[in-house]
Formats: C-alpha cells, sequence, structure tokens
C-alpha cells in the first residue's frame, strides 16, 4: 500500500471530508500531508488563495495557517515615524499609521491576525485589525487607520503591485512617494459650521516645502481632495489663494468674518478680543471617514477705522486624525 | 566527494521491492540519499554495498523521480532564497510541464516521494504545479478538482465570499 493510501485509510477515521473522497475513488487535497498543503498554499497566487479559502472550513483554516506560517508581517518604519509599511502573506503592501501608539520606537513584527479584504477595499471601508504577540500570546492591540494620503500612498503602491512591480518597492518614484507623504495639507471641509466660511483648508507648515520642491499648488490642493465630491467640489483655487496666505513659519493666516465667526461658531463663551490662542479640535465626517483636526489657533484682531473688527484667525495644525470605522 | 564517486551507481530499493541502479551524481539532488551515505561512511565508497531502501516510494514513482534527477542532475545549484524569493508558478520549464502531465495521484505521490528523498528542485517544482492546477479556478471548480467537501454553512459561505469578494473580479 502507498504511504498515500496508508495516509488516506487513517484520515479516513477521523476526517469525513476525506472519507468522501475514498468513496468518490477521487484523489483529495487532503491525502497530501498538511505539510505539502502548506507548500502548495505558499507557491499559490493571492487570488488562488483567496479562492481556495472558500472551498471549505479546513481549507480556509490551512490558508490562515500558512499566514502564521509565513510569520504574517513585518512592519518596517516608513518615511515618516508614524507610518508603516507591511507586507502580509498574501503578498501585498500595507501602508498603516499608528495612530495613538505612542511606545512603538522600534521596528516590530505584528501577527497577521486577520484580514481577507483586499487592499484597494481598505481604502473604502476598513478598519484592520492588528494582534502583536506578547511573551507568545496574542493580544489585541489596536486597529490600524489608513489615512486619506496614505491611501492614496497605498493605492499606488497597488498599481504598481498588479502592474508586476510587486515587492519592488524601490522602483517606485521615491521623490514622488515621499512628496506624498510629506504634504500635509489637511483639506477640512465645513470645519467651521456652514456659512461662516464657505471653503476651508487649512494648510500646515511642509506646504512651504512642497513649494519649495516646485510641487503646483493646484496640484496640492487635487490630491488633498480638494475637488472631491462634495460641498468643496466648486472649489475655487484662486479664491482660496485670495483668503488663505501662508506665512513664513507655516501657520495659515486667513481672514474671518469677526461677526460670523462670533455668531456662528460655538465660541460664543469665548471673548475673542481676550482670547488670543487655544486648541481647537474639529472634526468632519464625510463618506464613513471621521476627521479629526487638533489645531492650535491664535487670532489676531484688527480694528478698521471705518470701525469694523477684521479677525485673523491663525491655525496651526498639531494633529490630525482620519479614521474609518468598522 | 571524488571523480570515482561521482562515477559509481548506487542501488535504491522501491517500496514494491523494485531495485534502480541510479548514477551516484544523479541521485545527488537527494539530500536524503546524501545524509544517509554520508552518515554510513558509505560516501567515498566503491562498492555502497545492498540497495539503499526507499520504503516510502512506489517502484511507478521511483522510476519518475530518477527521470527528473536524471534530466536535471546538471543544473546549477539555485540559492536557498526562499523566503525572500518572489513567488511565482510561471517559471516552471516546459520540460517539467511535460514531466507533470500526469493524474493527480500520481503528482501527488511525486510530491510526497520528492518530499522524503529531499529533491527541493522536484518539491518546488511539483507543488507549484497543484497550486498552478488551483489558478483561475473558481471555488467549486477548485471543490470539484480536489474533492473538497464545501462544510460552509449557507451563512457562513456568504460571510466568507463577501470577505474574498475581491478575488472574483
Amino acid at each position: 500500500m502507498s504511504s498515500t493510501s496508508k495516509k488516506r485509510r487513517i484520515e479516513e477515521e477521523k476526517d469525513p471530508i476525506v472519507s468522501t473522497s475514498i468513496e468518490n475513488d477521487q484523489t483529495s487535497w487532503f491525502d497530501l500531508p498538511l505539510e505539502m498543503r502548506e507548500n502548495v498554499i505558499d507557491e499559490m497566487d493571492p487570488n488562488s488563495k483567496c479562492r481556495f479559502t472558500i472551498c471549505s472550513k479546513k481549507c480556509e483554516d490551512e490558508v490562515k495557517k500558512s499566514m502564521d506560517y509565513l510569520k504574517s508581517i513585518k512592519i518596517t518604519r516608513g518615511f515618516r515615524p508614524e507610518i508603516y509599511i507591511g507586507h502580509d502573506a498574501f503578498g501585498f503592501h500595507y501602508c498603516l499609521e499608528f495612530v495613538e501608539i505612542s511606545n512603538l520606537s522600534e521596528p516590530k513584527t505584528y501577527v497577521f491576525y486577520k484580514t481577507t479584504t483586499h487592499p484597494m477595499d481598505l481604502t473604502k471601508k476598513t478598519v484592520i485589525k492588528w494582534v502583536q504577540e506578547v511573551d507568545g500570546k496574542s493580544d489585541h492591540v489596536q486597529s490600524l487607520y489608513l489615512n486619506k494620503y496614505l491611501e492614496r500612498y497605498h493605492k499606488s503602491i497597488i498599481r504598481f503591485e498588479f502592474n508586476g512591480y510587486c515587492s519592488k518597492f524601490d522602483q517606485f518614484n521615491f521623490k514622488m512617494l515621499k512628496n506624498l507623504i510629506d504634504i500635509e495639507i489637511r483639506s477640512v471641509n465645513d470645519i467651521i459650521e456652514e456659512g461662516s466660511m464657505d471653503k476651508s483648508q487649512v494648510i500646515s507648515a511642509n506646504w512651504l516645502k512642497m513649494k519649495e520642491e516646485n510641487l503646483d499648488f493646484d496640484d496640492i490642493l487635487k490630491f488633498n481632495g480638494v475637488y472631491c465630491k462634495t460641498k468643496c467640489n466648486d472649489f475655487d483655487v484662486e479664491k482660496a489663494r485670495e483668503y488663505l496666505k501662508m506665512l513664513k513659519d507655516g501657520r495659515i493666516h486667513r481672514n474671518l468674518n469677526y461677526m460670523h465667526l462670533k455668531t456662528n461658531l460655538d465660541w460664543d463663551d469665548i471673548d475673542l478680543e481676550k482670547v488670543t490662542e487655544g486648541l481647537e479640535v474639529l472634526n468632519y465626517n464625510q463618506g464613513g471617514w471621521n476627521y479629526e483636526l487638533y489645531c492650535k489657533f491664535e487670532i489676531e484682531l484688527e480694528n478698521r477705522i471705518n470701525g469694523k473688527n477684521i479677525a485673523y484667525v491663525l491655525f496651526t495644525p498639531q494633529k490630525f486624525v482620519v479614521e474609518l470605522k468598522l | 566527494m571524488t571523480d570515482a564517486a561521482q562515477e559509481r551507481s548506487i542501488k535504491l530499493l522501491s517500496s514494491d521491492n523494485e531495485t534502480f541502479q541510479v548514477p551516484r551524481n544523479v541521485i545527488r539532488l537527494s539530500n536524503t540519499i546524501n545524509t544517509l551515505l554520508q552518515d554510513l561512511g558509505l560516501d567515498d565508497e566503491e562498492d555502497a554495498g545492498d540497495a539503499i531502501p526507499v520504503q516510502n516510494v512506489t517502484s511507478t514513482i521511483l522510476k519518475k523521480v530518477i527521470a527528473w534527477c536524471q534530466h536535471h542532475h546538471e543544473d546549477p545549484v539555485a540559492a536557498d532564497d526562499s523566503d525572500s524569493r518572489e513567488k511565482r508558478t510561471d517559471d516552471i520549464s516546459s520540460w517539467d510541464v511535460e514531466f507533470l502531465k500526469v493524474d493527480q495521484g500520481t503528482l501527488f505521490e511525486l510530491i510526497l516521494a520528492a518530499n522524503y528523498l529531499d529533491i527541493k528542485g522536484l518539491l518546488d517544482v511539483s507543488c507549484k504545479t497543484v497550486a498552478n492546477m488551483i489558478k483561475g479556478k473558481s471555488p467549486e471548480e477548485i471543490r470539484r478538482t480536489f474533492n473538497i467537501k464545501n462544510d460552509f454553512t449557507p451563512e457562513e459561505e456568504e460571510q466568507i465570499r463577501k470577505e474574498n469578494a475581491w478575488c472574483e473580479d
């Protein structure tokens, strides 16, 4: 009796799936020892792996095991401290931003917990769950969020991946990639109640840096979703240039209608003439994405001769969090 | 290994008691045989003595394994970079493609034999061939090909299909 037949006989007694195959006198996937099945799974392309996952629970488990076997993903530092690049068992790259992880100072290996969702879909809906192995035990740490910029970065990588440049990360246009990440223009629409500021843009210090690198302002705005299908759809770049001024220190200088500011914002209890600075968390939600912009603001008032008060608000973005909840 | 050792032959005994005379430099692709000969101090011996029993491999499969080794024994040794290499299944040589055009049972037995004899090249190429059998197939086709019983409940199947919807593109 061949080893395969022997194995069949052994497994037949304990595995109803194999038992069916014997009745049909047809070679079954499970005639192969687990180690060999893992070898084959390891050779499968991502599509095959996913289709195979759908075949049966046992197949699903084996694909997952094969992921564990591959030691899941190695997350390494990206170009900014909070950006990490993962490479998962399916062979896809992920770009991740750790939100609220303060103690992650070194690259670590995270166990790939579960995301069978295609990376392209991550841009739409998914928060990836990750598990960190602590002393050999799996300990759920937290969700990681792809932010809007990483999303684009991510797409770029995926596009390259589908063009057959998978894992040839250094072939990517490095400068462009770095630029995309470094841009910290934060497009936050309607952060101030609608009507007070019809178009709101918050731009951070790196804008100047980008300007030095001769990136076109229009391109930057496009990149940052200014032309997205929302209320800012009709955004006029020229108009933006009129009311947005970049100071040399990177702050944004914006003209505000003082009265509008005072009456339309929830700052009624703030005496703008006395309080000249503070921290404001601006929330915005769009298409399932939650944006939080932590801005330090400084208000400067100017009394015009005609008696009208003109306010200048200087926003300095401190922190920007984009999250997409399940 | 001396030149004389390379020119000599090794006898292999299949599980169904058929003996095969194999040139030493051909069967060198089997790490199992290499280790065995070295451990027994027979690697440099003119006469390795009795046939080496290959208990887990039938004569039909052993014949094919030897044929594969015969064809590939002069291939350059590939670097062992299995962890870092790019996964590809389209790099199987045309000779191997023809060689592995066998029924599924034989293919599986070749995998087992390659694993037992520790012939990495044969193991890789046969596993790739099985992986290629899955390529482009729908889950239903994969189930039929490998006789896998669908044990998902309809709800579970719907869920897992949803999770894997992207691969249906």
